[in-house]
């Protein structure tokens, strides 16, 4: 159903209030209220529960009727009776009404060309709290909230920068949802920010309700596994990010920030890495890139050398793991498939239930069924072993789309394995490769710096380098301002 | 050039050295041993010069054509007709080179890492991954290229200094003890493994800085001369000359020797295998590219997509011709080796003769 909204706001309140009644018909929590200026007639309009009631009081209804009377012009109620500092004047009936639906009060005074739009959005909301998905060891507690104005202030007070833009779009037929993205002008990528402004103005859809529709509607290539794009609830994060030509997107309602572009590298970084001594933190960094690499591999080696390429690990250790095997049913190919799938059950399961019982599943799963498994023979000992740090190993990267992308290229490359032994994980590694070599993320190659390599870019990869080594923005973003330290 | 990709000069410099060093590396330091003994390394600086001197033919020919694509300077030269038909038969070079290629690697595949496996399964199946690279595109191998650059030859360094362990380097001497003769007629091993670098042609229209074409390619011939010196060096070393020329894949022999005691892993060259097979698979998918291209301009086709699809069958069937690999190193004798160096010296060579008579100082060729 088309959506009639009449644009012209009438002289008269009475008509403008009968005019919105009839709008926003069956709506309990729509307040009119109705008073005199003087002698003009006047009425608010409000969504009770979103509107900040002890403002509209104090500051708005009872000036205006203690000192109505002195008021001799109707223009002069603005300037010199409303005692609130945010109100704007609109001249549209459907300008006003958007307004009044996030939270701002509708004001109507008779004989006015227009109406007033009076700032009083206040609604329940959850204080800025730790965000409880990217925890640091040393680094700032705050994290981003569900209301997009506390969000932009975090990221404002680590950016005070004239140049810094926060530009606004109002996205959603229907949820009218406010998106905001920030970036320094100076030192962002134009060819990037266009790119994202045109694909942001495309979106055409009836609701946003998180800033995952944005993220996926903007995307580059939305078959691949992995995230173009990098979400944090870091407001030190984003501004990080901002600072190195980026993006950043907030959307209403939603904790996390959209970071475009992105690049592999980028989802490995963790604000630690920069608070931390630097030879710590490239050693972290070393860890992380070699348990990835574990985590990607390990089952798939295990069906291999153990169905095909038996002669590459040690006599003893290949006696000690058919010892170990003996009594087993299944192939070693099905027995990771189980594991694996068992452990993806787990996971999904502990992030479903409530915490209190997340852990006790966690036990049952882990402990028990794992124990009562490896007797009863179902699976050997060393498979426990290898789904485990796996586990572990695929944990340690800071960004959970990652990690969840690489599970799944693991499945894959299990079953690469178990056809073609050794040869078939380097082609599932290569073909790896080949995907994320064929990925964009606005433009930028998804594996920059890796490719088309620069120097200076690896001060920041493999490891992470003194910070007084940091002189130049990353080349690879193409920003505007080159250099970040003198 | 519709696109509007550019390669940087690291792109070339690590496209060239991955597209030429392949698959000769594992058999190369054998044939030169026959030949000179412990000379080898002498006998491939001097294919290292020769190829550079190539190489240099190749970019002046690109040069005094405005950089414009392969199979268009042949047509523009000899006519539509007459050039469609060099650039096929360059296709076909790059086809049967290309099966060579897959066929030596599936039979070192089959003989160190899957005994049981059928070749025509494991061709098959290294076909369509080529098929899955070469879709992407240019960039995405020029990218493949760059990053493939690291993870092969990092791993070669580690892997020459576990040899130090077990290597002789008095088994290098005597030095230059060969008739002349002898190293000239050990030149032609070169050409197998010099061969590759005729991809400049399909990269250097799309590279960004044009003025560093000649740093670029020089640098990449110098590495790859070094790269082919120490391994062939190592294997001297490792084995003296009289047992390097009976092994058939000396380098892999070489790294099958690694023994580091207490170590977890016993045989290195199932490991190292695994990691070569990158070594392969750059080869494989530039030139595989090349020809795809070039079929895909020879007929004027919108799409690259249509032309691999004609060449796969062709790849298979070749690499399938010999029935095992004596007929495969009899495949890859003196025909294929005349065939060789007429496609990437003679015909650019002639071509760009016949562009200087032709048209004494004229305007170069417009790019489409």
């Amino acid at each position: 159903m088309k959506e009639c909204i009449n644009d012209q706001i009438y002289l008269k309140t009475e008509e403008n209030v009968a005019y919105l009644k009839e709008l926003l018909t069956n709506n309990s929590d729509v307040v009119f209220r109705n008073f005199f200026i003087g002698k003009y007639s006047c009425a608010l309009v409000y969504i009770d529960g979103m509107g900040d009631k002890i403002l509209l009081d104090d500051y708005v209804l009872q000036t205006v009727m203690l000192r109505g009377k002195y008021i001799s012009d109707v223009n002069q109620i603005k300037d010199k009776l409303l005692t609130v500092s945010d109100i704007k004047e609109v001249k549209k009936m459907s300008e006003g009404i958007k307004s009044v639906l996030s939270g701002d009060t509708f004001m109507f005074v008779e004989g006015l060309d227009g109406a007033y739009v009076i700032a009083t959005r206040l609604w329940p909301a959850r204080g800025v709290s730790e965000p409880s998905g990217e925890t640091v060891i040393r680094g700032g507690r705050d994290g981003f909230t569900e209301t997009i104005r506390f969000n932009t202030a975090l990221v404002r007070r680590r950016i005070r920068d004239t140049r810094f833009k926060v530009v606004s779009r109002s996205l959603g037929v229907r949820s009218k949802t406010d998106v905001v993205f920030m970036y320094i002008d100076d030192i962002v990528n134009k060819e990037v920010l266009q790119e994202m402004t045109e694909r942001i103005d495309k979106i055409n859809i009836d609701a946003i309700l998180d800033s995952g529709y944005v993220e996926q509607l903007i995307e580059d290539n939305n078959m691949s596994p992995f995230p173009q794009t990098e979400n944090t609830e870091r407001p030190d994060v984003v501004a990080a990010a901002i600072y190195e030509g980026r993006i950043a997107i907030l959307v209403d309602n939603s904790p996390f920030a959209i970071i475009v572009p992105a690049t592999l590298p980028n989802l490995f970084q963790s604000p630690d890495d920069y608070n931390q001594r630097w030879i710590f933190s490239s050693v972290v960094r070393f860890i992380r890139l070699i348990s990835i690499f574990i985590s990607l591999i390990l089952p798939s080696l295990y069906v291999a050398v153990t169905s095909f390429n038996t002669s590459i690990i040690p006599t003893k250790l290949a006696y000690f793991i058919a010892a170990s095997r003996e009594g087993v049913p299944f192939p070693a190919f099905v027995e990771a498939i189980i594991m694996e799938i068992s452990l993806a059950f787990l996971l999904e399961s502990v992030v479903r239930l409530p915490k209190p019982i997340g852990a006790t599943i966690g036990i049952v799963g882990g402990l028990i069924i794992g124990q009562a498994a490896v007797s009863a023979g179902v699976v050997s000992p060393i498979m426990i072993i290898i789904v485990s740090i796996t586990a572990i190993t695929s944990f340690t990267t800071p960004n959970y789309e990652i990690t969840s992308a690489f599970r799944l290229v693991r499945f894959i490359l299990i079953i690469l394995s178990s056809i073609l032994g050794l040869y078939g994980i380097m082609i599932g590694l290569i073909l790896l490769l080949v995907h994320l070599c064929k990925l964009k993320s606005f433009g930028i190659p998804y594996l920059s710096p890796l490719v088309n390599p620069n120097l200076d870019d690896f001060k920041d990869v493999l490891i992470r380098a003194p910070l007084n080594l940091f002189k130049s923005r990353p080349k690879y973003m193409g920003t505007s301002d080159k250099i970040r330290q003198r | 050039m519709n696109n509007k990709y550019a390669v940087s000069t690291f792109g070339v410099f690590a496209s060239i050295i991955v597209a030429t060093v392949g698959i000769g590396t594992f058999s190369y330091p054998n044939e030169l041993s026959q030949f000179v003994g412990t000379d080898g390394w002498f006998v491939i600086i001097i294919g290292g010069a020769v190829s550079y001197g190539i190489i240099l033919i190749l970019i002046k020919l690109l040069q005094k054509n405005n950089w414009s694509n392969f199979t268009l300077i042949l047509k523009n030269n000899y006519g539509n007709f007459v050039g469609s038909i060099f650039a096929l038969s360059f296709a076909i070079y790059c086809i049967f080179s290309m099966a060579i290629g897959i066929r030596t690697f599936v039979e070192v595949m089959r003989m160190y890492l899957l005994e049981k496996t059928p070749t025509e399964f494991l061709i098959v199946i290294t076909l369509l991954i080529g098929v899955y690279i070469i879709r992407g595109g240019l960039d995405t191998i020029i990218r493949f290229n760059e990053i493939a650059f690291w993870l092969m030859f990092i791993p070669i360094i580690v892997v020459l200094f576990l040899l130090l362990n077990n290597s002789d380097f008095t088994n290098l001497f005597p030095i230059m003890s060969n008739k002349p003769i002898e190293y000239i007629k050990s030149l032609p091993v070169n050409i197998y493994i010099f061969k590759g670098f005729e991809i400049l042609l399909l990269i250097l229209p799309f590279m960004k800085v044009k003025s560093r074409v000649k740093k670029a390619t020089f640098c990449s011939i110098t590495f790859i001369m070094v790269f082919y010196v120490l391994i062939f060096i190592f294997t001297l070393a490792v084995f003296t000359k009289y047992q390097n020329s009976v092994l058939l894949w000396p380098t892999i022999t070489m790294i099958k020797s690694i023994n580091i005691p207490g170590s977890f892993i016993e045989r290195w060259d199932g490991i190292v295998m695994t990691m070569w097979i990158l070594f392969y698979f750059t080869t494989f998918i530039n030139s595989f590219y090349f020809s795809s291209d070039i079929i895909k301009n020879v007929f004027n086709l919108k799409e690259t997509k249509l032309s691999y699809i004609v060449i796969l069958p062709f790849i298979y069937l070749a690499a399938l011709y010999p029935e095992n690999l004596l007929e495969l190193n009899d495949f890859r004798g003196v025909f294929f080796q005349s065939f060789t160096m007429i496609m990437i010296a003679l015909l650019p060579l002639i071509t760009l003769i016949k562009g200087f008579m032709s048209k004494a100082g004229g305007g170069g060729i417009s790019n489409n």
